[in-house]
């Protein structure tokens, strides 16, 4: 292919029109005279390059190619590492920071935390109480926002949580390891290994399992290092939306931060400045704005452990006044019997989706009376949706056909679903059968 | 009376016969097999006999020997012999082998990624569970539930170029499975990977074997191709390896006839004929009445459903109480169950007849037809040929009937049959070196993998990545770090790189009669510009429907029900406009004063000059026509009120202005004939530039100015169809002397008396252009052009 490539181009330079024409000795032309611009180059392919430069500026394809382009490897290479960063290697710096501990701080973590995310039951069965120390909280700071294998993690930050026998108290450490150009990335990649690669270790992070985490596997593989893997991985980004998707316009960490926690950052350099932040440090070897990120990368991580530590103690009090969330959709989610029923009551005062819920949980856990009369009054209420009105007739109606093999019951809860409007063909047909059953099992 | 005697009787019926003006024969071929190989896994084996399959075809059997032996394949033959069995069985083979073992599948489309799935899928039920192979298709409607199971599990993987450019190699840490065991790659329909499209694919096959050779594996390729005059040649540019060529059909081929048809004159002062699409509707009509299975060729959306509910009106009238004949129209812009729904109805046979646009032209398997009726020249002959391909079932009947329109070319090829079938298929040419190209996959290769310096010789982007590279460093796009480039960007390149010229931006066709609110369809967005206007009748698989408002800035166009006496045609206005002047070239030639003083004074003249540089190319619809159906006279026009549709290129524009030589030679002419020259002369640059380019026709564009308002001289421009540019404006600046000359040797050796599709096109003037010529080269050299 190279040879193929090699001749075309020797072609182009060898043979401009005229010489390809002086072997054929009858037509006696003479090689195009350029007459403007661009400098003449005997190299054709590099003189395609720079078209094709003019043409990117033009329509400003490429944005880079507007940067100021000269670069000072000298600085980047010799700069002394800057206050507070400890030099790794060469190309690998760590910061190592300890901040106060979240207010919410608690040892060890609710046993509800699988309502939440559902595939950390085993951790919770196996062990009597999870402590938070073996919790490590990550993220990382990006060359790009897309994905894919072009996108390095040139930035990372690690919490976590210690006893420290000085204060005889636990303390949050933060520390974040720096890419300082991509040789070094085997030996960066070395140290994230060993701040992973620990037993007993649970990954905390927001919205890390889509993200943080892929980009890290990737960028493991592409050196040929081994990610190690994790059973349990806390991404609070679902957690999160189950909890305040209703109550907020977004569910971003910053948004929860400001809302939930009341707690502003002040100046911080939002992450969709991380990729400048780096090419600009690349370039220039001006590390202000590396900086900047690196500050918002380790409030990232505070940030992280505050909203950890509200949603648990949401869990251990979902009756909390504090803190503003959506009740019923926990509710709904709770497994522990008690405190789901309570969550659940107490949403059933303002919200219908929360009063089928505890309705139905209330004739799970044999608080019959009380179930069959919040179903009624649901079944009754005029100015709920249809579908939930039809809901809470299946459930008493069930309850009436199985339960207590009322068929004269069952039928009459049955009859008044079908009588409501706006329900679906398919919910129509369903009250039909169970009509036509029922009277079967009249006769 | 068989189907052979059928077509007899309607060939010798007089409304017929007195148009016919040719008919060729190509007689049948009997079959060549051979035994299963020895080395075919008996799974397959049994697989292929509960199908019925007892033997293979030779060519089958060549591609198997080859690929055992480990090299890459391009299988040439006609449709339906059996090409899609030929890289399947040493797929399988190797599937079954290593149960690890992976394959890709790439197609040109979508819709033929569909067809492979549902046809390997029966392969694999035949075997009742002996071949438990799992295959996926991995494309843009793949829902994000199943793509992880497919990365991880597929293993045989079906895809498209484009999927692969932007999906697949830019994430392909994701697909370590599936790379690291890739065994072979398949690349159907090869010759649609011509042109710039090709060389965009070439660059992409580049990327896909620098990732397999990161994981370690080294798959070999199997490409099947439509008959082209370089099939190999055109293999080994695209994967940038050795290819073995197979191209022995050894599939049985019934006889072959094909009839030339003329329509009658209608008006013999202007030349006139009834029209194609009319005449051609009625061979349909009487071929499907008598039983034929009939395909018929329209060439645009709009004539393919004209053409559709005439046959349909003329059956209907017959076949009020019989069996029904059922006829679908079949094109671009209908819903993909819909298209899927014909498909199926032509292979069980409950779709007798189908009207369809080119669409069908590729392999999508709708089993085989009787007849094929071509309304018209098709364009290329490459195309001529595939459409016809879709007429002839095994020992059955395969009649073709090419309907000539009024058009110069058809004319032609009436008159000259034997110009037309003696004519060489034509070449797919593409330049995967092209630097514009080229630049862009080294960025989506680099954001891949990074490249490394010494290694560059061993990369399949090979050593002038280096110059493409350091280039690239120059802007910070990547980054020499440790001997090595890395990307260093925040893009993700492929995302704003396009292999096809057309961005793919659809609008929905949404039906709002009564109340209704169903999506009916899908058309691309320059499509929709032409065929859904404001009170364009659209006529949507027979049903008429007007268009009640075409709303392009949020992607729909809301359309009801409505019976019209008429159809709508949108009238196209193309113009380009000039942006800037950045290079200029002189075109000079030295004449010796006499053969005595040769070395000494020479006098140099200007033979003509040329400007490269940016031009805008719009396209406008601004008014269309409303045709009566069936009289397809006129009955008013209507204004379009659309934005234009716009593409910045680049361009090269020619200029004969009176101080060249070329000049010169003009002066004299009126403006229609000299209008007619440049046109002849645009018709022969054409043809003979993307040789010089390594291009398809169809990615270049000519335009010819008697006197260009801007340059303010006779001109001629060759422009770009790829927005932005890639390169061919510039290709040609370089090589005008070469290209006149070789222009001119091609007319000159043209032995056609006045003008043919080769040269200046039927319609112009060949002595015009010749003339033009025989002024510009010097007597010497023009002997030796006849000479040759």
């Amino acid at each position: 292919m190279s040879n193929r490539f090699k001749s075309r181009l020797d072609h182009i330079r060898n043979t401009s029109p005229a010489k390809s024409i002086k072997n054929n000795d009858e037509l006696h032309s003479e090689p195009p005279v350029r007459t403007t611009a661009i400098a003449a180059s005997t190299d054709t392919f590099k003189k395609h390059l720079e078209r094709i430069r003019t043409r990117n500026i033009k329509t400003g394809r490429d944005a880079a190619a507007s940067f100021d382009t000269k670069r000072s490897t000298e600085q980047i290479h010799h700069s002394k590492s800057t206050s507070g960063w400890e030099r790794l290697t060469q190309f690998c710096e760590k910061y190592t920071t300890q901040i106060p501990l979240p207010c919410e701080f608690s040892n060890y973590l609710s046993g509800d935390w699988p309502s939440l995310i559902p595939h950390t039951a085993p951790l919770f069965e196996n062990q009597n109480s999870v402590p938070a120390a073996s919790l490590l909280f990550f993220d990382i700071e990006t060359t790009g926002l897309s994905g894919g294998a072009g996108t390095v993690a040139f930035l990372a930050a690690f919490g976590s949580f210690s006893f420290d026998t000085a204060s005889q108290s636990m303390v949050f450490t933060i520390r974040q390891y720096l890419l300082l150009d991509y040789q070094g990335e085997q030996e960066y990649l070395s140290a994230i290994r060993n701040e992973l690669d620990q037993n007993n270790l649970h990954l905390v992070s927001y919205n890390g399992r889509a993200f943080d985490e892929q980009i890290l596997r990737t960028r493991f593989l592409l050196n040929g290092i081994t990610f190690p893997e994790h059973a349990y991985h806390f991404d609070l980004l679902y957690p999160a939306r189950t909890l305040w998707k209703h109550h907020l316009d977004n569910c971003s960490q910053k948004t929860l931060e400001t809302a939930i926690l009341g707690k502003n950052r002040g100046y911080d350099l939002g992450g969709e400045f991380a990729p400048y932040a780096w090419f600009e440090y690349l370039r220039t070897g001006n590390k202000t704005k590396l900086l900047e990120i690196a500050e918002h990368n380790c409030k990232d991580i505070q940030g992280l452990a505050d909203i950890f530590f509200v949603i648990n103690a949401i869990l251990e009090n979902p009756s909390d006044a504090r803190w503003a969330y959506d009740t019923t959709r926990l509710g709904i989610r709770l497994t522990e019997e008690t405190k789901k029923l309570n969550l659940l009551k107490l949403s059933a005062e303002s919200d219908a989706n929360a009063m089928l819920a505890y309705g139905s949980e209330c004739l799970k856990q044999g608080l019959i009376s009380e179930g069959i009369s919040v179903l009624t009054r649901l079944a009754h209420k005029t100015n709920a949706p249809s579908m939930l009105r039809s809901d809470a007739f299946r459930k008493l109606a069930i309850h009436a056909e199985w339960d207590k093999k009322n068929y004269q019951e069952a039928l009459l809860y049955t009859e008044q679903a079908l009588m409501l409007s706006f329900v679906t063909p398919q919910i129509k047909a369903e009250f039909e059968k169970r009509k036509a059953r029922l009277i079967k099992k009249l006769k | 009376m068989d189907k052979q005697e059928i077509l007899n009787s309607i060939i010798a019926d007089p409304r017929f016969a007195k148009n016919i003006v040719y008919e060729k024969i190509i007689p049948a071929t009997h079959g060549t097999y051979s035994n299963f190989p020895a080395t075919l896994p008996g799974p397959l084996v049994t697989a292929l006999r509960a199908r019925g399959i007892e033997q293979l075809y030779t060519h089958q059997a060549e591609v198997w020997e080859a690929a055992q032996q480990g090299n890459n394949v391009i299988v040439v033959t006609p449709t339906a012999s059996g090409k899609t069995l030929s890289y399947n069985l040493p797929v399988l083979s190797a599937l079954l082998t290593d149960e690890h073992a992976r394959a890709l599948y790439l197609f040109p489309t979508k819709a033929l990624s569909q067809d492979q799935q549902s046809e390997l899928n029966e392969l694999i039920l035949a075997s009742q569970g002996s071949l438990p192979i799992k295959i996926c298709t991995y494309d843009g409607d793949t829902p994000e539930s199943l793509r992880i199971s497919a990365r991880d599990t597929g293993r045989i993987i079906i895809s498209n170029p484009d999927m692969l450019h932007t999906g697949i190699l830019p994430n392909h840490p994701k697909w370590i499975k599936f790379f690291s065991r890739l065994k072979y790659i398949i690349i159907d329909e090869a010759h649609a990977y011509r042109g710039v499209f090709g060389s965009h694919v070439a660059n992409v096959i580049r990327r896909l074997k620098r990732i397999t050779a990161f994981y370690g594996a080294k798959p070999q390729f199997i490409l099947c191709s439509a008959t082209i005059g370089n099939p190999q040649e055109l293999a080994e540019s695209l994967i940038g390896e050795p290819i073995t060529l197979v191209d022995n059909n050894g599939a049985p081929q019934s006889e072959k006839r094909i009839i030339l048809y003329n329509p009658p004159i209608v008006d013999y002062v202007q030349g006139i004929r009834i029209s194609s699409i009319n005449e051609s509707r009625r061979w349909a009509v009487a071929l499907l009445k008598a039983g034929i299975k009939t395909i018929l060729f329209a060439h645009s959306r709009v004539k393919t459903e004209v053409a559709a509910s005439y046959i349909r009106e003329d059956l209907a009238n017959f076949y009020t109480d019989n069996s029904r004949i059922r006829i679908e129209p079949y094109r671009g812009g209908l819903l993909p169950n819909e298209r899927r729904e014909i498909e199926r109805g032509l292979r069980e046979g409950t779709i007798h007849g189908v009207v369809s646009t080119n669409a069908l032209e590729l392999g999508i398997d709708i089993g085989g037809l009787d007849a094929a009726v071509v309304a018209g020249y098709p364009g290329s002959f490459n195309s001529f040929w595939q459409q016809i391909g879709r007429a002839g079932r095994r020992g059955g009947l395969s009649a073709s009937i090419f309907v000539a329109s009024s058009a110069p070319l058809d004319q032609f090829i009436m008159n000259d049959p034997e110009w037309f079938f003696n004519k060489n298929h034509e070449e797919a040419l593409l330049d995967p070196d092209n630097p514009y190209i080229y630049l862009d996959h080294v960025k989506c290769a680099a954001f891949e993998l990074p490249f490394t310096a010494d290694a560059l010789s061993k990369d399949p982007f090979g050593v002038n990545a280096r110059d493409a590279l350091e280039f690239l460093e120059e802007d910070g796009i990547v980054r020499l770090s440790g001997n090595r480039w890395h990307w260093s960007d925040r893009s993700y390149p492929a995302e704003s790189i396009s292999l096809r010229s057309a961005a793919s931006d659809n609008v929905v066709i949404i039906d709002t009669t009564r109340g209704r609110n169903t999506v009916i369809g899908e058309m691309d967005r320059p499509s929709a510009k032409e065929l859904l206007f404001d009170n364009a009748v659209y006529i949507h698989r027979g049903n008429q429907f007007i268009v009640t408002k075409l709303d392009l800035e949020n992607h729909k166009c809301f359309v009801e029900e409505s019976e019209t006496n008429y159809y709508t045609d949108a009238l196209v206005k193309t113009d380009i406009k000039p942006l800037s002047e950045d290079e200029s070239y002189e075109y000079a030639v030295s004449e010796p004063h006499s053969e005595q003083s040769d070395n000494a004074a020479q006098t140099r003249k200007i033979l003509a000059r040329a400007i490269v540089g940016d031009v805008l190319v719009r396209s406008q619809v601004a008014k269309y026509k409303k045709i009566r159906f069936h009289t397809h006279e006129n009955v008013g026009y209507g204004d379009i009120s659309l934005p234009e549709e716009e593409v910045q290129t680049r361009a090269i524009a020619l200029l004969f202005g009176d101080d060249t030589i070329a000049g010169k030679t003009l002066t004299d002419l009126s403006e229609e004939a000299l209008g007619d020259l440049l046109a002849g002369l645009g018709n022969l640059v054409k043809h003979i530039a993307p040789i010089f380019l390594l291009c398809d026709p169809r990615d270049i564009g000519i335009a010819e100015r008697v006197r260009d308002p801007h340059f303010e001289v006779p001109a001629l421009y060759v422009y770009d169809h790829y927005p932005g540019g890639t390169g061919l404006a510039e290709g040609i600046a370089e090589k005008v002397p070469d290209l006149l000359r070789s222009t001119a040797k091609a007319l000159f050796a043209c032995p056609c008396k006045n003008g043919c599709p080769s040269c200046v096109g039927p319609e112009h003037d060949k002595t015009l252009v010749t003339n033009f010529f025989h002024a510009l080269i010097m007597p010497s050299e023009l002997s030796s052009i006849f000479m040759q």
